[in-house]
Parts: C-alpha cells; structure tokens; sequence
C-alpha cells in the first residue's frame, strides 16, 4: 500500500516538474518582450533595458529556468508584471471564489443528475427513461458561456419587469448565495447530463450482477435491493468522478467566471492571457494542473484502499 | 505620449491625459454624435465653479475602476489607476491649473530660470507636512526631501524594477547618467541650495521640464523612503489632501482627508473609495442604482446608445475629446521599393479611408482627425485639412504611381475593442480601391513589440495619447528619425531629416507664438510625406453620479479627484 | 493508472460477430438517430454550400444599411433576413459561413484527436513490454525491457492532467491565432480521452482465445494488430469519432469565445457572440443565434453518436 501511494507521489511530482517546464518555456518564447510589459508602453528603449536586466530577463534561457524552477521550489511563483504583487499570494486570494463556486457548482450537477440517472436506470426503457436521456443530452450540447448569457439575459428581463430575485450585476460577496446560484445553475447544467448518465450506467450495471440476482432470488424486496445493495456500489464511480472533477474546477472555472465576472481564479487565468503577464500565466497554469494532479491523486488512492485489485 | 491602450477588463498601461483650451464645468453637454464645431468645445457655458466658501464639506464618494491599483509608488505607477491613487496622496513642486497653464503647487511660485534655459531654481513652500496613513505627521517638507525624492527615481537598483521614466524623464538632468548605469547613487545636478531652496541643472535646455516635474513621477517623498515599490505600498506617506486608510487589495482603497494637509479648506471630502475590479457595465449599473458614484472607464460600446440617448442620464452623461489621435500608419521606408515607400501611393491610402464611417462604428466617440495635433494641444491647426474622402482619386492616385491594380499587404493591430472592427472596416476601404490586406490582430504587447521592430508591420493600427500637453510630445517620440529604430515608437519608420531639423530648433524656441508656428508648419510638412492616416481623435464618455460636485474632466489628468464635494440634498 | 472500468466490461463480440442487420435495425428504430443524422446532414451540406446558400459576402461591411445611425447593428428587416452585426455584414451569411470555420476546425481537430488517440492507446495496450535482446560480441545476452505501455500510458495521463482549456488558451495566444494552429492544440488536449478507452478496449481484447491462436501460430505481431485487433475497435471509434466533434466544435466555440479561436474577419460561432458581448442586454439576438447553431450542431452529433453507440452494442453503453 505504502509502495503504492510514495509511487503515485513521486509520479504526480513528476508531472508538475515537467509542466513547469514545458510552461516556463512557452512563456520564454512569447513574442512580446516582458520587460517592455513592466515598463508600460511609453517607457524609452534605454528604460526597459535597464528593467529587463533588474529582473534578469537578459540572462540565457537555462539561467531563467534554472532560477525560476529554484524559486518554485520555495513556493515563489514569482511577481505578477501588471499587478506588482507575488503571484502565489494573488492565485490564493482568489481561491475562496473558486472553490465556493466549484463545490456548489458540483452540488448542483449531482442534484440534477444523480436523482435522474436513478430513476432512468429504474425505469429503463420507459418514456422516463428517454425523456430524461433526451433532456441531459440537449442540456449537455448548450455550450455553458452561452446558458450562461440567457440566464443573464432572462434576469436582465426580470430585472426590467421589477422582478429582482438576482442581483443585476454589482460585486460579488462571499458566500453570498443569490451572486452564487446563477453560475452555479449554469454549471450545474453542463455537467448534470454527465452524470445523470454515469449513475444510469452504473446503476444499470450493478443492477445486472449476479449478487443482486440473488438478492432477488432471495425474496429481498426490490426497494431494499435497489438502494441498499445496488446503489451503495454504483455511487462508488459516481464519487470517484466528484472527486476528479473537483479537482479540474478547483484550477479555476474559466467560461462561467468569465460570463459572470466571477472573481476566481479561471477568470484570473483568462486576465492574465490577455496581459500576457507571464508569471501569472505560468502560475495560474501550474496551480491548475495542482489541484487536478492533487485530486487525481487522492482518489486513486482512495480507489486503491478501497478496492485492492486496482494496485497497478 | 503612450501608445493607445484602452483596457475593458485588461489593465491599462497607459495613462491618458487630455488637454483642454478651456475648462469644464459638472454640466453635461449633449452627447455629441456629431463633431464639436470648435476644438475642444465639450463644454456648453463658462465655468462657474461655486466660491470655496460655500462648497459643502464632508461626505463619501466613491469610484470604480476596472483594474486594480498596481502601484502606490510615485517613481512606479504608469497607468490610469495608480496615477489617481498616487495624486490623492503625493504631490509635485508644479502643478496645472484646471487647464494645460502650469502652476506651483508645493513650489513657492514658478521657479527662476536662467537665459541659457538649464538651471531651474525652485523655491519651496514651508510648513508642509508629510503625513502618514494613520494621520500622524512624519516631519516638514525640506529641500533635502526633493533632492532624495529625484534620486530615487533614478535608481536603477529600485525594486521591484526601475522607473519605466527614468532615463525618458529626468535623463536631462545633470548625474543622472551616472546614477543610471550605477557610477553614483546622487545626481549632481540636482541641489539643495537651502532648506527651502532646490535647484536643478539640465544638460540641455529643454522646455517640457516643468511639464515633467509635474507628472507623479516628480512626486515628493519623504527622505529615506525605501527604494522599493512594496515598502512603499504598506504605508505610503506623503503630502497629499488624502491619507490611505486601508487597502484591500482587489477590492477597496480607501482615502481618508488628511487632517494636517498643508492647504487650509482641503479637501472638501472626508472619504474617497477606489472600488476596483468591477468592470464597466458593473459599474454602469451601480451608478443608475445610486450605489456608486464615478467610473474610471468609460461606457462599454454595448450599453452606449442606450445611456447617451436616454433623457433620464442628459445631465450625467460627461464627456470630452481625448488629447489623443488614432491613425492607420504606414511603413514609409518599407525595404525593397515596396508600394509603401512611394509618397504617392501613401497619399492614394489617405483618399481612401471613409473617416466618417469608423466614427460611427464607435457610436460617435470620436472627432475627425484630419492632422497630426488634436484639438487641445497647442500646435492645433484646423486649416491643415490635407485630404478627404475620395476613393475614386485614390484608385487613379495608385494607377499613377503605377499600381492600377491596388497590391496586397498585411494591417496589424491589437485585440482590444474596437481596435479589430476598425481594422476590419479600414481593410474594406483598402479593399475598394484595389488594395487587398490581411488582418493581423494580435494581443497588445505582442502588437507593441511588432511594430517596434523594423519593417515587421507594413500597416497598422494604433493610438498615441500626449504625456503632457506639448507638441513635442507628439513628433519627437513617434516621427524623428531618431525613434525610427528598433525599440522606438516610431511606427512608420519616418524619417525626414530636414523635419528633424525643423523640430529640433521648435523643440528649444522660447517665444512661445514663434514656436505654435513652427510646430504648424512641421506638422503640414509632415503631413505632406503622409506617413499616417490620422483617423480619429477619442471622446471620452462617462457616467457621473448624481451626488458628486466639481467633476470635469481634466485636460491633463482626465479624472482630478482632489476637489470633488458631495452636492447638498443628495 | 485507473482502468476504465466500463470498457473493461465490454462483450465485443457482440457488436460485430452477430452480424449487421440487428445492428441496422437497431438504429432505424431509434428517433434519435434519425434527428441526429439529418442533423449533422444538413448543417454539413451548409457549410459545404454556403456560397451558394448565403445572400451576401460574409465579410462586406453595409455601411449605410447595415448600421443605424447611432452605428449600432440592425435587427431582422426586408434586407437582411437576420438582421446585421457590429460592422454591418448580414448576419445569416456569417452564420452560414461560420458553420464552415467550426466545422472544419471540429472535424479536422477530431480527426487528428482521433489519429493520435487511437495509436497511442491501440500501439500501448498492445505492444505491452517488448523486452528486446541485445546480443552483445562475446554471446553474452542482455535483455532490456521497454516498458512502452507503461510510458505511453503515463503520458497520456500527464497531458489528462494539464487544465485543458487554460493550456489551450495559453498556447494560442503566445503562438497567435490561426486556423491550423487551432485545429492542433484542440488536438493536442483531447486525444487523451480516445486513447484511454481504446487502451482499455485492447487490453481486453489481446487476452482473448483467437489473438493467442494467431500468436501461437506466429502472425506476425504488426499484423495481428492491423487486421485482427482493429476491426473490433471500430465499433468505438465511430461512436467516440462522431461524439468527439460535438466536444471539438464546442471547444473551439469556447475558445472562440473568449477570444482566442480563429481570428477574425474570418466567421466563427463562439466568435459571434465575442464580438457582441456587450450587447446581450440591447440586442440579445445577436448573442442568441450563434449559440443556437453551436448548439444545434453539437446536439446532432451527440445524438448520432449517442445512437450509434446504443445500435452496436445496447449493454455496454447503456
């Protein structure tokens, strides 16, 4: 068990090693000059030299990796050009926005999802079944930026007819659910689809096994056999799926944020991009792939205690 | 002075300043959809600002901004949010007026200058206190503070990296070179004569010195202040009418009046939040519900019918003409005899472009260009109309120079809005008179890169806003053959040197109508060479709450917040 | 290295072996096929002919007509079917012509997505550990393992690891914007999912009886793979091939959106509706209609596929 878990560390190590380098290059061949990004557009030629040689942007591209892949290892994601400030600490502050979104973004999905998949996997074949199939597959072809904009839209009409359930507008607060319901409901559609049909899958597939076979064969009631047998080994996908996907939201929801002006980091991402404020790009890039390989690595090592055969 | 940067929800790197002829006043004027008949004349009546002893005291306004404050540091900041931030709390040896005349602020009268123009000797105001954020006071305000404040501009070693200004600002003075490349850590030309005494000597005599010991990066800070952007931060100390009392960063900066502020009746408010982050249509939304009362940014493209024709807003609307020009150039050296480097062929272009129609694409925001100065920098000429709209003369223009087929090229620009619609409806108007580009657009520092490197965009377009309002400011860094180099901002890669010439001795003229002239005539000339298709001149269009008193648009420092008052009964 | 469960399951011999017509009637009797298919037909056909199809020239700015005074766009009106966009061009020409730009981003992206994948995962599952001997001068025998499977597989999950879209986005910007330059990152970051599920797929399969047969008789490996194994992953490559171009239009819709897609003047969906952002709230038609159309297409394909997946094999998928 012990070998297992140091090896899957040591792997999810490797991988960020390996992203921080491929980032750091990319960044290194951007075609605009960083030094001339922190000095501003008016600055003289001889000005955003002497910049570029304080910040060491002059130095061979082994040099620079060298120093940033150092600084790194001190948890220095290095200092944001547009924004003068460290860009561990500005990627942490967004966070709360992030994960609060994430997690009720999730809630939502499986909200949806789940209770649909269920009922489909139980009533397989019926009307229900294809409805609900035909309703996930619609919601999971509307790409989410444009839900997005027509639920902005139908509250923008709300809001017009003196209707204001939801905030037109205005800054986000923490934990404050009427900012957080709309994006979250546009996230909670995109992804109820998918796991509205994993749990049907699942389900399904449990509810074929011989144990439950047996379980019937045995006279237990088909309610019992459903939700006290069947159920408790389907959710086992459905939650190792919960888990990756956290993990790839928690890097931050780019589209939503985007859409709604949401403060996390997604939004902080995309920001940055347009800068091209390199040590934000890399950091946010890099804090992205943390939170997946982090999640991933949890979960395999949940599934690994959990189910013996899955040590590979 | 910049290149044009509008952010939406980017950062703003370049500050905009804006001359104006005259004044304005808190009335609106009539959102113009046409050009203003007279340069300048976004005001519709005299100013008739109240008497200082009736503007009400107390009160809290509050502005939002797109961006955050990126610097709290005078020596830093070069951008629209950290200049506001930074004047609210540091001040200048000289100052403007509510117009482009320069004026003393912590200088005790305009300094004496000698006849050959390079020795500036300021006498400095006493009993001026620097004031921390928490309202105690650090100490008076001697020479030796000017002396240190200059010095630590100039420091290469300052971090997190050095002024962008530098060695384009204050690289006249006397030392400062050798400040510059680390030989020594004080000019020699800059001295305190006596505690309340600074002299500085120039290399060269220059005019637009004052210009620039008005801009925040002349700042005065207290002796010592530490060489670093982030000391600074944590509790900037200046002698400003406001104090910071908190910063929370990504949300709020809040100034305070500061109690011991050295001008007596000042400032009129007791607090003042910069709300950032919030984007514009955030922002236009909390200014019609009350909650906010000013925004940094101007009027998203998507909401600006609706508000400017919108009779509830006639008296909230503001606006004014930038002191900017946005121009299609051209690459007038291009290598290899290319199409480009024929004056006539550059001529042809100018007939071509439908000016008219790009303004319109921006809803009316804008002024014709037709030259290079716009309305309110002195040099303005509008008797220099050079060319009009005539595609037909511009097709016979080309076959005369012999391109009676048009030829193709490439028109680069940046991704922000509107940048690549007015690309794509310049690439029509080239297009009907048989000149067939491609759009380029590129993100903006890859954009400034682009067209800073010799001969890499054959056109594009872009913006240039003044630094201070000096005709200089609009030839020397983007039409000498001295910028024409890679790493300057010369674009079109102009280079003419009997024009040189010509702006050189302006550059140094002391009688001030003699020099108008010279820079007039150096624009016709240049005009005639046709490097550029000057195309509009920004308007500026905001949302002014209904609460705030003494707002106008500044020439110079676009939103000059010092002397705001919350109007009484609202 | 998780397995997927799912296709481990898999009773492939069904999907083919029990020959077609069940596999035909099974299609022709789900409604969600026939959707589908027309669907992805007829939004085919109108990329393929929108010159003809489209009133205008895309890409002509309708300076007097197309823009009203204040310079914002026209709605629907005897002129423009749709009505215009912020410079004037007929807006169902663009829509017509946008289906061209995110359909040949989508089915070129997915196809290379598709080349890759299946290599990779087909080439890892089945090459397993080569361990190659290395018969030094002297007799003396080395075997060195290379554990492709093992490596190909790890890479697979490194790039799964990668955020996606913030890599995406990242790369078309420090490279610039391009169509080919589109078509090869969308590539880049999706092919994973393919590769995984034809991993899984071979895994199972290379164990079955009549793969060992053809060993034990000494097929040629290369061969086994070409002629036995890839037969029976076609079932899964169609259906993930034409559900793979509903996740490709869609990223490239997202990309678009936020402004790194294919560069304009060039018509695009996700585009459209980044150049009209800021009028959602005086104009939302201008917002709306593209996504109706990413929207219609993406459904389309996911039905298609979604039916094709039900009609080869009812269990696995179901």
């Amino acid at each position: 068990m012990t070998a297992y878990i140091v090896r899957r560390l040591l792997w999810a190590i490797l991988v960020l090693f390996a992203l921080a380098i491929i980032t750091f290059y990319l960044t290194y061949v951007l075609p605009a000059d960083p030094a001339r990004l922190v000095a501003g557009v008016k600055a003289s030629p001889e000005d955003v030299e002497r910049i570029r040689h304080a910040l060491g942007l002059d130095q061979p591209f082994f040099a620079q990796l060298i120093t940033y892949l150092g600084r790194l290892a001190h948890l220095d994601f290095g200092h944001s050009y547009h924004q003068d400030r460290d860009v561990l600490p500005l990627i942490l502050e967004r966070f709360p926005a992030t994960f609060q979104l994430a997690l009720a973004g999730l809630a939502l999905e499986l909200v949806i999802g789940v209770p649909l998949g269920l009922m489909a996997a139980t009533r397989r074949g019926t009307w229900f079944d294809r409805a609900a199939t035909a309703t996930t597959i619609v919601l999971v072809s509307a790409p989410s930026f444009w839900v997005g904009y027509l639920i902005l839209e139908a509250v923008f009409q709300l809001h017009n007819a003196k209707i204001d359930v939801f905030p037109v507008g205005g800054t986000y607060k923490p934990f404050d659910l009427r900012y957080l319901f709309l994006p979250a409901l546009t996230l909670g559609f995109s992804g109820a689809a998918y796991y509205n049909r994993l749990m049907r899958t699942t389900m399904l597939d449990e509810l074929h096994r011989d144990y439950v076979r047996t379980a019937r064969a045995k006279g237990i009631g088909e309610t019992r056999v459903r939700w006290r047998h069947a159920l408790r080994n389907a959710i086992g996908p459905v939650m190792t799926q919960v888990g990756l996907d956290l993990g790839f939201f928690l890097g931050g929801v780019v589209v939503v944020e985007q859409v709604f002006s949401w403060p996390g980091i997604g939004k902080l991402a995309v920001e940055s991009i347009m800068t091209a404020d390199v040590p934000l790009i890399m950091g946010t890039v890099l804090f992205g792939t943390l939170c997946i390989v982090t999640a991933n690595l949890f979960v395999d090592i949940l599934n690994a205690m959990l189910d013996p055969r899955i040590r590979l | 002075m910049g290149l044009h940067w509008r952010g939406g929800s980017g950062a703003a790197v370049v500050v905009a300043l804006i001359v104006s002829a005259c004044s304005t006043t808190t009335s609106s004027q009539p959102p113009a959809s046409a050009a203003p008949a007279t340069p300048g004349a976004s005001t519709s009546e005299a100013p008739s600002s109240p008497a200082a002893s009736t503007i009400p005291q107390g009160g809290t306004l509050s502005i939002a901004w797109a961006s955050d404050i990126q610097y709290f540091d005078p020596a830093k900041g070069y951008d629209v949010v950290s200049w506001p931030a930074e004047r609210m709390m540091f001040e200048t040896l000289v100052t403007y007026d509510s117009g482009t005349k320069l004026v003393p602020l912590l200088a005790d009268g305009m300094p004496t200058i000698s006849a050959d123009g390079k020795t500036y000797t300021f006498k400095l105001h006493t009993g001026v206190k620097f004031v921390k954020p928490d309202g105690t006071v650090a100490g008076d305000m001697t020479s030796a503070d000017v002396v240190d404040s200059i010095n630590r501009v100039l420091d290469p070693k300052l971090k997190p990296s050095p002024s962008p200004v530098a060695g384009g600002f204050f690289g006249n003075i006397v030392g400062a070179a050798d400040v510059l490349s680390g030989k020594a850590t004080t000019a020699s030309g800059i001295k305190a004569i006596d505690p309340s005494t600074v002299e500085f000597d120039l290399v060269n005599a220059d005019a637009t010195f004052l210009n620039v010991m008005a801009t925040p990066f002349a700042a005065i800070v207290p002796k010592g202040t530490a060489h670093d952007a982030s000391v600074v931060a944590t509790a900037p100390t200046g002698t400003g009418p406001y104090t910071l009392k908190s910063y929370t960063k990504g949300q709020q900066a809040t100034f305070v009046a500061n109690k011991s502020y050295w001008q007596a009746g000042q400032p009129y408010l007791d607090e003042l939040d910069f709300k950032v982050g919030v984007d514009d249509n955030a922002a236009i939304q909390q200014i019609e519900a009350g909650t906010l009362d000013l925004m940094g940014d101007t009027i998203p493209s998507g909401s600006f019918t609706q508000i400017t024709t919108d009779p509830q807003y006639a008296d909230q609307v503001v606006h004014h003409t930038l002191v900017d020009t946005d121009y299609l150039f051209m690459d007038a050296s291009q290598p290899n005899k290319g199409p480009l480097s024929n004056v006539k062929v550059r001529q042809a272009i100018e007939y071509a472009i439908d000016k008219d129609n790009i303004i319109k694409l921006v809803h009316g925001a804008g002024v014709k260009a037709d030259c290079i100065f716009p309305p309110d920098m002195p040099g303005y000429d509008p008797t220099c109309t050079p060319y009009s709209f005539d595609p037909a003369k511009a097709k016979q223009m080309l076959a005369d120079a012999g391109f009676p087929n048009g030829f193709k090229s490439t028109l680069y620009t940046d991704t922000t809005d509107p940048d690549p619609a007015i690309a794509q409806a310049l690439q029509q108007d080239l297009a009907n008179v048989g000149i067939t580009v491609n759009v380029v657009t590129e993100e903006f520092s890859t954009f400034l890169d682009r067209i800073e490197t010799p001969h890499k965009a054959p056109l594009g377009w872009v913006g240039w806003f003044q630094d201070y309002p000096d005709p200089s400011d609009f030839i020397d860094p983007i039409l000498s053959c001295a910028t024409a180099v890679q790493g300057g901002a010369n674009a079109s890669w102009y280079c003419n040197k009997d024009v040189d010439a010509l702006a050189a001795a302006a550059k140094g003229e002391t009688d001030s109508t003699k020099r108008i002239a010279e820079y007039q005539d150096i624009q016709k000339k240049i005009m005639a060479d046709a490097p550029w298709v000057p195309v509009r001149h920004q308007e500026w269009f905001t949302l002014v709450g209904k609460r705030v008193g003494g707002f106008s648009i500044h020439p110079v420092w676009q939103y000059d917040l010092r002397n705001l008052w919350v109007k009484p009964g609202s | 290295m998780t397995v997927d469960v799912q296709a481990l399951r898999v009773d492939h011999e069904v999907a083919f072996e029990r020959g077609r017509p069940r596999f035909w009637r099974v299609l022709r009797r789900n409604p969600a096929f026939w959707i589908g298919a027309v669907g992805v037909i007829v939004i085919i056909a109108l990329a393929i002919f929108a010159p003809l199809v489209a009133p205008y020239d895309p890409d002509h700015q309708f300076r007097r007509e197309g823009l009203n005074s204040h310079g914002d766009p026209v709605g629907p009106n005897a002129m423009f079917a749709l009505g215009t966009d912020h410079l004037g061009r007929d807006y169902l020409s663009r829509l017509l012509f946008g289906a061209r730009t995110s359909l040949t981003v989508g089915i070129g992206a997915n196809l290379l997505a598709t080349m890759i994948g299946v290599t990779v995962g087909a080439v890892a599952a089945f090459a397993g550990t080569p361990r190659i001997v290395l018969r030094r001068r002297g007799g003396k025998a080395t075997r060195i393992a290379i554990p492709v499977e093992s490596i190909l597989m790890r890479i697979t999950d490194a790039v799964l690891s990668f955020p996606a879209l913030l890599l995406a986005i990242a790369l078309v910007a420090v490279l610039g914007p391009s169509l080919p330059l589109v078509i090869i990152v969308i590539a880049s970051v999706l092919w994973t999912g393919i590769a995984r599920i034809v991993y899984g797929r071979v895994v199972v399969i290379r164990e079955t009886e009549f793969i060992l047969a053809a060993r034990a008789v000494g097929v040629h490996e290369a061969r086994i793979l070409a002629r036995h194994v890839m037969p029976h992953l076609l079932s899964i490559i169609v259906v993930y091939a034409t559900l793979g171009i509903a996740s490709t239009v869609l990223f490239e819709a997202t990309l678009s959106f936020l402004g790194v897609g294919v560069p304009p003047p060039a018509a695009s969906w996700g585009g459209m509706i980044f150049e009209h952002i800021g009028y959602y709230k005086s104009d939302p038609r201008v917002v709306i209609l593209p996504g109706i159309a990413i929207m219609a297409t993406i459904l389309s394909f996911n039905l298609l596929g979604d039916a094709l997946a039900d009609a080869f094999d009812p269990h696995s998928w179901r």
